[in-house]
């Protein structure tokens, strides 16, 4: 093998910094490795420029390094080379934690780092050998089993790789606005819905300084910005202000910006220094303004360090984009709205405001894939600017509309115009081509948008098998609901006697008669903090049943998650109620 | 039925009984200013119709 070339995936749709490629690191040092072996390596970078397919098609071996939004594209990408009979090889972190996935589309997936990997799938497959010794690689043995090799550890010393070389990138000198350059890698804290740590550890590595002066040094010959695209780049601040001292020192001349914690701000030497080596802007993950949220996301941030690290850094004139992270199971619409006037009135010089992404790795994808709240694995759609799960406190379509709602609310006009007064005509193009991006997004989402809308009462429909139809044509005009349990206090009685009201029936609140008459509907409320935590839905109506069995004697039991599946419409763990459905007193009404 | 909050709960009653999200939205947020705006954990109605 000779020509091995390396693609990374174009981003499926547009974003406030879409007008600044940032390439990722990963293939353009996989490829300088490769160079300083021998290989003959180019990188494409696809949201840069175009690829030269024609060059691609000389390739002895295709590498694909994709993230979960890009993939469904690295996978379409993979298919259209192997069927002109190259191999492909895809990597980075989608396919480290969904390698079995990837392996539909490719022949080998390298898991997690791939320096070492890499190197040692090509040698291993020009000289013919077996490929089950190298650790982190997925792929397929002779039998087309997928064989999934021991993970391999992460890289010591960071220094043992060599610096990118830049000139691999296609069309990079003619292209590039933006330099990354990595001085660590890891994160020593745990946010939820991160996949550093999966990928990359919590174990905080860092190249050496003199290393880091190295790749700045060469990075400064090409003009542009240079992006430190370490996930936090003042993690060690001891470290971090000895880095920037030797910047000063060696006088690299750089407009740089990087990705920090609101925690720099408590440390004003630190911001000195970042002023004065150069800090052009700093991108702070404040990801919500929700006290509950922030601690269910394990930031180990308040409002507080918020609001502190805004002034702070403001103040040593450094620009601060804010990302934010909306839709935790403890947001609700006024969050949301709530944080686009947050992020108005402390003037933050540019906004994201993104989705919470349940990406494959995560706690959170975990989590929201075991209870069944993902709505679809689309992974194009899990790019921050879509609601891919069903939330707590809102519907995904709420979500979706009022995310892109508090983007609009922040790039406004006026906004563009107080930057224009400044003659701020760098924030006030970012502001137009915020208000641009945003008419970008609602026209890209519309459909998307239109089918969340639906899937609401489309997706009740088919957990409940139409029983809503059923109900509107049995009982569409009944306009009295009654509310029969014995332990519902009255604030509970309260809120639902109002809701009810709002939906045009009433409630009439019957303690004790559980008999359903023909123009009613009886609605019993399980209040959570009169029963136990732990106990689950099932054990909570089992023990309702066995309490009131005798009143209930002629009801017919059906889970209304279950009833569409005909033949087994009541899971077999539910006993005593599936020995109740057959027995023959099942027949007056219906639960649900 | 099953759900994931009180605003699901309620979500399902809703759709139930016919409302659209919005109307929806609107009764579950006038029912919890009522009660002080502090939601209470229902995850879980029984519902029973007469057949």
């Amino acid at each position: 093998m000779k020509n091995i070339y390396f693609i990374e995936a174009k981003s499926p749709g547009s974003h406030i910094f879409s007008f600044t490629a940032l390439p990722r690191l990963g293939s353009i040092l996989l490829a300088t490795i490769l160079k300083d072996r021998g290989y003959n390596t180019k990188v494409f970078i696809e949201d840069l420029v175009a690829p030269d397919w024609k060059q691609l098609e000389d390739a002895d071996m295709i590498c694909i390094s994709a993230i979960s939004s890009t993939a469904i594209h690295a996978f379409n990408l993979a298919e259209r080379f192997r069927n002109l009979g190259i191999p492909v090889a895809l990597g980075g972190v989608h396919s480290t934690f969904l390698p079995d996935e990837s392996l539909l589309y490719a022949d080998y997936v390298v898991r997690g780092e791939g320096e070492e990997t890499l190197v040692e799938l090509l040698e291993h497959l020009d000289a013919g050998k077996p490929l089950d010794s190298i650790k982190g690689l997925s792929f397929k043995n002779s039998k087309h089993e997928i064989v999934h090799n021991p993970p391999r550890e992460l890289l010591k010393d960071l220094n043992e790789a060599p610096i990118p070389d830049f000139s691999l990138v296609y069309k990079w000198a003619e292209k590039a606005k933006v330099t990354p350059v990595a001085t660590s890698r890891g994160c020593p804290f745990a946010c939820k819905f991160c996949s550093v740590i999966p990928m990359f550890g919590r174990q905080y590595r860092f190249k050496s300084i003199e290393r880091v002066i190295e790749e700045l040094k060469a990075a400064s010959s090409h003009k542009g910005h240079v992006f430190f695209i370490d996930d936090n780049f003042a993690a060690n601040k001891k470290r971090t202000k000895t880095l920037l001292q030797a910047i000063i020192d060696n006088k690299i001349k750089i407009e740089w910006s990087a990705q920090v914690r609101t925690d720099v701000a408590k440390d004003t030497e630190l911001l000195d220094l970042m002023k004065k080596a150069g800090c052009y802007a700093v991108y702070i993950g404040f990801e919500s303004i929700n006290p509950a949220t922030l601690s269910l996301y394990n930031k180990g941030q308040g409002i507080e360090d918020i609001e502190n690290s805004i002034r702070a850094v403001k103040g040593h004139s450094i620009r601060i984009h804010g990302m934010f992270v909306l839709g935790s199971d403890t947001d609700d619409i006024q969050t949301i709205r709530n944080t686009a006037t947050f992020a108005k009135k402390l003037d933050i010089d540019s906004i994201q405001f993104m989705m919470l992404t349940p990406l494959p790795g995560t706690p959170v994808f975990e989590e929201l894939k075991s209870s069944g709240r993902l709505i679809h694995t689309d992974w194009s759609k899990y790019d921050a600017h879509h609601a891919v799960f069903e939330p707590k406190l809102m519907t995904a379509f709420e979500l979706q509309v009022e995310t892109l709602k508090a983007m609009g609310k922040f790039y406004s006009w006026p906004a563009i115009f107080r930057n224009l007064s400044q003659f701020d005509f760098f924030y006030a193009v970012v502001g137009l081509y915020g208000k641009k991006s945003i008419r970008k997004a609602l026209a890209e989402t519309k459909s998307y948008v239109e089918q969340l809308k639906e899937s609401i009462s489309a997706e009740f429909d088919r957990k409940t098998g139409k029983l809503r139809q059923y109900i509107q044509q049995r009982h569409g005009k009944s306009k009295n609901i009654i509310l029969n349990t014995a332990a519902l206090e009255k604030n509970e009685s309260t809120f639902f006697s109002i809701y009810l009201s709002y939906l045009d029936k009433e409630l009439i609140v019957d303690k004790e008669d559980f008999k359903v008459q023909k123009n009613t509907i009886a609605i019993t409320p399980f209040v959570e903090h009169i029963k136990s935590r732990q106990q689950q839905g099932k054990q909570i109506l089992s023990e309702f049943y066995e309490t009131h069995k005798d009143k209930l004697a002629s009801t017919k039991v059906v889970n209304m998650e279950s009833i569409y599946i005909k033949t087994n419409w009541l899971p077999q763990k539910w006993s005593i109620w599936n020995q109740y459905r057959s027995s023959k007193h099942a027949r007056t009404s219906d639960c649900f | 039925m099953e759900s994931i909050s009180l605003f699901k709960t309620c979500e399902n009653i809703g759709l139930l009984l016919n409302a659209n999200a919005k109307k929806i939205r609107k009764a579950y947020e006038k029912a919890l200013k009522s009660i002080g705006g502090n939601a209470f954990e229902c995850n879980l109605v029984l519902v029973m119709v007469k057949k």
